[in-house]
């Protein structure tokens, strides 16, 4: 059992039960496992050189993991993590990532981050899912910034939850592979380009874009997940060119389903999926270019699925209204 | 008379501060201008400065502050002479050469456009060399020129036909800076190299009103020589950074750009500094203007988003890949370690 705090820093292992903050420390004992973490985080942990104003990022406290590091139990994060290159981060079954809204910078988007250059694996389980959420009393999107994959060796994530970001995650130039996760009440729920990417079987849903990617020329997958109740469903920014496969999810109550940004100058086929019970014809009508205009056939849905995919709700009980 | 004592120290110190110097020469259509009015205006204040071209074309500004200066030629009659590159940097001690190419400075007219939507308007014209029409350039807006007109605009056209003519529709009623090139070599993006023809619109900031069309015809220069933006040379800046590029195995790279950029968000947009590529021993230098935090990287190629099997990497002495390079300072020893986007492991 563990949890400690060193320089606004919070970290911990719970074996079990809820970290507790008194006067923001968290009053466990920290374990064998809390203590490498603190020191390595201790030895990573750099600050702001000189010419460096304090609002810029460079000067925001930053750690760094290295070697295989692994979290479980609680962690409260109010700063940038990186996973160097040469590190490899490990979020044990059962983890809550709590970010604190700490805007360094004042561009209103909370700036606590994790940052993956090396390997994640988030594997949790159905009954202990890894939750990375606000740790504010009054959560909102963009209490803190993404779990970002960029240039990294790979990113696997199982029955992973992600509430109250800026962008849930982001992968750029990596190999990623998502599967039984939820990415809600984000701005951007799931972000790409340049992506070897698979996304199946999660829920993406209440977040203001659902999907946004810029394929880049390199296709990635998104097969079987529910994208439902976002502002837009599927926000194809640029540089797509049709190659990502869109297929066998469920687009319903998104109230733009798809979205091309000003500079997607190609038009993009979504085949075989379900919306909500919009014809194909209805779906392109509600859909939207990058000023609110119709996108006319800019975009082609046909054949449209009749019936939802089923997409089990990834974790015990209902899944949200 | 303690008073007279101090202003005149300070004089002396201000005499004595180094300071920079500019030389340069203007043409047009490959002949010396004479009586062009070169204007060089810092960018960080204080009063700028302005001479004329000789018979032979050529000018000079001496003992002005080092600093960034904006650059542009004007006249005789209706020609003018903006820079590729600007503003310019302009160190202490040795003179910076700029050359100057000048056309026709075109004043956009106005058209009512019939079915605009209400906000809106667009622009169109032709892109001239020496007044014969140019395919296969690309006209692109910028909303301002913060970050040197580079990379792609805001708006761009698809490459002109044969007739040199473009459009751009749909673009919300402001003022742009308007810039055209036309790339020589494969892939038509990156910077502007050697041989390719450029063309920065005299009229900028150009006005794009609702409801109508703006008519502009812009005339584009060849490039004469290849260089890196604002590079110049460490023994000018006095100021950057000198390295090697190597592999996740220590092996030297050759044939990588070494950039820096002034934003944490690297590898979106253009850089701020580049180098030329890098040789067998992968070694590179980097000059960084007058300083401060940079974030560095390396690729392969210099247009673009990073694509899978390029060589990309970061400077990692730092978990952000930023350093800070203090005015004046040359830092040895910067490594870039580079991969494979997308190669695995």
């Amino acid at each position: 059992m563990g949890a400690n705090r060193l320089g606004g820093w919070e970290a911990g292992r719970l074996e079990g039960g809820d970290a507790r903050l008194l006067g923001g420390w968290a009053a466990e004992t920290p374990s064998l496992v809390t203590h490498l973490v603190l020191l390595m985080f201790l030895a990573g942990c750099r600050t702001p050189g000189p010419g460096v104003p304090p609002t810029d990022l460079h000067a925001m406290p930053t750690e760094s993991i290295t070697g295989r590091t692994e979290w479980s139990g609680e962690v409260v994060l109010d700063r940038i993590v990186v996973v160097r290159s040469s590190g490899e981060l490990v979020i044990a079954p059962g983890t809550r990532v709590r970010f604190r809204r700490v805007d360094w910078d004042g561009d209103g988007i909370g700036d606590a981050e994790i940052t993956v250059e090396g390997r994640l694996t988030a594997r949790g389980t159905a009954k202990r899912p890894i939750d990375l959420a606000s740790a504010e009393p009054e959560p909102r999107p963009g209490d803190w910034k993404y779990l970002m994959v960029n240039f990294a060796s790979g990113a696997e994530l199982e029955f992973v939850r992600v509430r109250h970001a800026f962008s849930g995650i982001q992968v750029h130039y990596s190999p990623a592979a998502i599967r039984r996760c939820e990415f809600a009440d984000n701005v951007d729920g799931v972000r790409f380009s340049t992506a070897d990417l698979t996304l199946e079987g999660s829920w993406i849903h209440h977040n203001i874009h659902g999907i946004r990617f810029e394929e880049r020329g390199h296709p990635a997958r998104v097969e079987g997940n529910e994208i439902s109740d976002n502002e837009v469903g599927i926000f194809a920014v640029t540089r797509c060119g049709g190659g990502t496969v869109f297929r066998s999810n469920n687009l319903r109550a998104n109230r733009v389903p798809v979205k091309l940004g000003w500079e997607q100058d190609q038009g993009l086929r979504f085949p075989e999926n379900y919306w909500g019970g919009l014809s194909a014809d209805q779906v392109v009508e509600a859909s939207r270019d990058g000023r609110e205009r119709r996108v006319g056939r800019g975009i082609d849905v046909r054949p449209v699925l009749p019936r939802p995919v089923p997409v089990p709700w990834p974790f015990p009980g209902r899944p949200p209204e | 008379m303690r008073g007279w004592a101090l202003l005149l120290v300070g004089a002396i110190l201000s005499a004595c501060a180094p300071r920079a110097a500019v030389r340069g020469r203007v043409m047009h259509d490959g002949s010396p201008l004479a009586g062009a009015r070169v204007r060089l205006e810092p960018t960080n204040g204080g009063a700028g400065a302005e001479v004329r071209t000789g018979p032979d074309g050529r000018f000079e500004a001496p003992h002005l502050p080092p600093g960034p200066y904006r650059v542009e030629a004007r006249g005789p009659g209706p020609l003018a002479a903006i820079p590729g590159q600007n503003p310019v940097y302009l160190p202490p001690g040795q003179p910076v050469w700029i050359g100057l190419q000048a056309v026709p400075a075109e004043s956009p007219t106005f058209a009512l456009l019939a079915d605009a939507e209400p906000g809106f308007g667009s622009i169109a014209g032709r892109v001239l060399h020496r007044g014969r029409p140019v395919e296969g350039a690309v006209v692109s807006l910028y909303a301002d020129e913060s970050r040197g007109l580079r990379g792609p605009g805001i708006q761009d056209s698809f490459p002109t036909g044969p007739d040199g003519a473009y459009v751009i529709e749909g673009v919300l009623a402001g003022r742009y800076w308007v810039v055209a090139r036309k790339r020589l070599h494969e892939g038509g993006m990156g910077p502007v190299r050697k041989g390719d023809l450029y063309g920065i619109a005299p009229a900028n900031p150009v006005p794009i009103r609702d409801g109508q069309e703006t008519r502009l015809d812009i005339h584009l220069v060849k490039k004469e020589r290849d260089t890196a933006p604002d590079a110049g040379s460490l023994e000018l800046t006095g100021t950057g950074v000198r390295g090697r590029v190597v592999d996740p195995q220590g092996r030297p790279v050759a044939g990588v750009y070494v950039f820096a950029y002034r934003n944490r968000t690297i590898g979106h947009g253009m850089p701020d500094f580049r180098t030329l590529p890098t040789g067998p021993d992968g070694r590179f230098e980097l000059p960084l203007g007058e300083g401060g935090l940079f974030y560095l990287g390396g690729r392969e190629n210099s247009g673009g988003s990073p694509q899978p099997g390029e060589w990309f990497g970061f400077y990692e002495g730092s978990p952000d890949h930023g350093l800070v390079v203090p005015r004046g300072r040359v830092l040895e020893g910067v490594e870039i370690v580079v991969k494979r986007v997308l190669d695995g492991g």
